[in-house]
């Protein structure tokens, strides 16, 4: 404990460095900006900004997308609860409370919740996370390649099953997320899959370029069908925020608790991520809160679960990637991305190779969280006014940064191509209700499914069992069966209930 | 009804297409495994058969199980459906998607610069904004700050175009001051 500590003060001296406090203002800023504008999710603006990291050193360039992954949980708060526009999908949940507290009277307290709410989760969230990565590290060191596939396989069965919507749907989405992962050359035995002679194929599709098309492009031109039809935003009395008191908070401290731990897990899971969490403790609090029968008619517990975990998930995602390379959330997958560009593999090892850059990440991520409650304390009228600004000027700029951050991924053309193809694909998933995130956590988490279960079979002479013979792996296996079946229950339960 | 459910299984069909048709292309890897060994079909073939399995499903559950509404239902939730349906555009989406597929097509004939300028115009009067003036000074500089961003800043390689667009490109490079 006192060696964490002590890299944790060095982490937070190495914050103070000109460039990683310029790059931490900066992501705040930019993250919360993400977090108002509804037609930019934190993911895509993450994946934005990753272009813009190529010059830097690892350490400032993770704490920039850090800073915009932790603040974007934020910044659509405002939005949701003032006008009832969620600036991300995460803030959904905050309109039913949310917003019903502004309308009866109270935005300033509603405000004053979200902030506490995001301050309580993303802190609790970030010292978890300290006080877990090393031993998590240590432990993922006697992880083999049937662990890894379980857990992959376990992260991408919770997205299916953790969604709202058709699980078919979802399933179909993920198996061609994972057969798109396989364009290229096979990594075990060199064989070119689905190239049809195209060498830009041959190199395998980017899942940036997939996550760039599908949820940039896609959603721009999802959008654009709509004909860019801004939401009149209401006058609203006041765009202050009053914060609750102590009184008031002591009387919610289970919620805090339980929404912030409950978050940090979902964040944990691989795939799942704050979209997630933030729904699922919605309904956790309306299954079990004290208050749940009054849950949708503007009361705290409604603004607290789920922005306590949205945020909380930021710390729970990291700890997969750090320690075992494995992204916990989409966020973590760009930023995944740019370890691997500047050279730096994320796993148990980077605790010994990196320790001041990890711990420097850490740091900044208990700075970033306050920054960002003070930003959005005292700047919230001008953050509000981005509303104002035209959609269509929006989001030609959205629609010109994914062009050039598809161009820069390669420096190819073909990527752009790639990139527009999947904005087609990911507008059209959105008509007949396919959903998006299965299909790209399937393109990103797919040749470590591959690789590990490849692996795997070589290694035990085929024996498929193994994965639920080895103690680790086969209670993660049974977590994923559960996680399939549950949801499947509970459908027929209520067919069978209708009948 | 069997025309509405025909629209849902439609999807479900064409994704069994063509999930068929790589299953066929799967079966053509060359390789030479170590016996016992999988070989590099084997993973794909697995994700295709289980897309074609849950395609099945739904075509199946579709066709045999799945109760339409009836038509005096169907309308009233037809009617419902439109008083809360946003009003769509789809002669916009179309114009969008071809005028994105065009700048990738054409991006490298007439050069980042160029194309990022016509393109930021256009889809901003496609997108149904009017002031003209707010057009051209988006698409001016929103132009020249991302050509600074990304090619002097980031050290992008982005399109310089062919001739005489080139031109454009190295003029407006030689005024930014970018090698």
């Amino acid at each position: 404990m006192g060696d964490i500590l002590y890299n944790l003060l060095l982490g937070f001296v190495g914050c103070f460095q000109p460039m990683n406090l310029i790059l931490l203002v900066a992501g705040t800023i930019v993250g919360l900006v993400v977090g108002v504008l509804p037609g930019l999710t934190l993911v895509m603006g993450v994946v934005l900004a990753l272009p813009f990291t190529y010059p830097m050193e690892v350490t400032p360039a993770i704490v920039l997308l850090t800073a915009m992954y932790v603040t974007g949980t934020y910044g659509g708060a405002f939005t949701s609860i003032l006008f009832r526009i969620p600036g991300e999908p995460i803030h959904v949940p905050l309109l039913w409370d949310g917003y019903a507290m502004a309308r009866k009277g109270q935005p300033a307290k509603a405000l004053g919740w979200t902030l506490y709410a995001a301050l309580f989760g993303g802190l609790l969230s970030a010292a978890i996370m300290v006080t877990l990565s090393q031993p998590v590290a240590k432990f993922a060191l006697t992880f083999s390649t049937p662990e890894y596939f379980a857990i992959v396989l376990f992260g991408l069965t919770s997205v299916v099953s953790l969604g709202s919507g058709s699980m078919t749907n979802a399933f179909i989405s993920l198996f061609l997320g994972l057969l798109i992962s396989t364009v290229g050359v096979d990594p075990t035995y060199g064989t070119p899959r689905f190239a049809f002679g195209y060498p830009i194929l041959m190199d395998g599709i980017e899942f940036l370029t997939v996550m760039v098309g599908a949820y940039g492009v896609g959603e721009v031109l999802t959008r654009l069908g709509e004909g860019f039809t801004t939401v009149p935003v209401e006058k609203v009395a006041s765009m202050k925020t009053s914060l609750p008191g102590w009184k008031e908070l002591r009387g919610l401290k289970a919620v805090f608790l339980r929404s912030s731990i409950l978050g940090h897990i979902v964040g944990i899971v691989p795939g799942a991520g704050a979209t997630i969490a933030s729904f699922v403790t919605y309904g956790v609090e309306g299954q079990y809160g004290k208050r749940r029968k009054e849950l949708g008619t503007g009361i705290p517990e409604g603004i607290v679960a789920p922005q306590a975990a949205a945020t909380a998930s930021v710390g729970g995602a990291m700890i997969p990637l750090l320690t075992m390379g494995v992204p916990g959330s989409g966020a973590t997958a760009v930023m995944l991305g740019a370890f691997l560009l500047h050279g730096i593999q994320p796993g148990p090892q980077v605790f010994i190779t990196s320790a001041n850059m990890v711990y420097t990440v850490f740091a900044s991520l208990f700075i970033g969280i306050v920054l960002m409650c003070v930003v959005g304390y005292i700047a919230i009228k001008p953050l509000v006014k981005i509303l104002d600004f035209p959609e269509a000027v929006v989001s030609v700029y959205i629609m010109l940064l994914c062009f050039v951050g598809a161009l820069s991924i390669r420096n190819s053309i073909s990527d752009l191509w790639l990139m527009v193809a999947f904005g087609v694909v990911g507008y059209f998933f959105d008509r007949i209700k396919f959903p998006i995130a299965p299909l790209v956590l399937g393109t990103i988490l797919g040749p470590l499914a591959e690789t590990s279960f490849y692996t795997t079979m070589i290694s035990f002479q085929n024996d498929w069992t193994i994965f639920f013979r080895r103690p680790i792996s086969g209670v993660i296996m049974a977590l994923t069966v559960i996680a399939l079946v549950l949801p499947m229950l509970k459908t027929f339960r209520t067919v069978a209930r209708k009948r | 009804m069997a025309v509405e459910k025909l629209k849902k299984v439609v999807p479900y069909v064409l994704i069994l297409l063509v999930s068929l048709y790589f299953y066929y292309l799967a079966g053509q890897f060359r390789f030479s495994a170590k016996p016992g060994n999988l070989g590099p079909d084997f993973w794909p073939k697995l994700l295709l058969g289980l897309t074609m399995a849950a395609c099945l499903y739904e075509i199946i559950k579709t066709a045999f199980f799945l109760k339409m509404a009836s038509p005096k239902e169907a309308t009233e939730e037809k009617s419902a459906k439109v008083a809360t349906t946003k009003k769509t555009y789809p002669g916009l989406l179309v114009i969008g998607i071809v005028m994105t597929v065009a700048y990738a097509y054409f991006v490298t004939k007439l050069g980042f610069v160029l194309c990022t300028f016509l393109y930021f115009a256009l889809f901003m009067i496609v997108g149904r904004y009017r002031k003209i003036w707010a057009i051209l000074a988006n698409s001016v500089v929103g132009t020249l700050v991302l050509v600074v961003i990304f090619m002097k800043v980031v050290y992008v390689s982005l399109p310089l175009g062919q001739e005489p667009f080139s031109g454009v490109t190295f003029f407006v490079l030689k005024m930014l001051g970018i090698k």
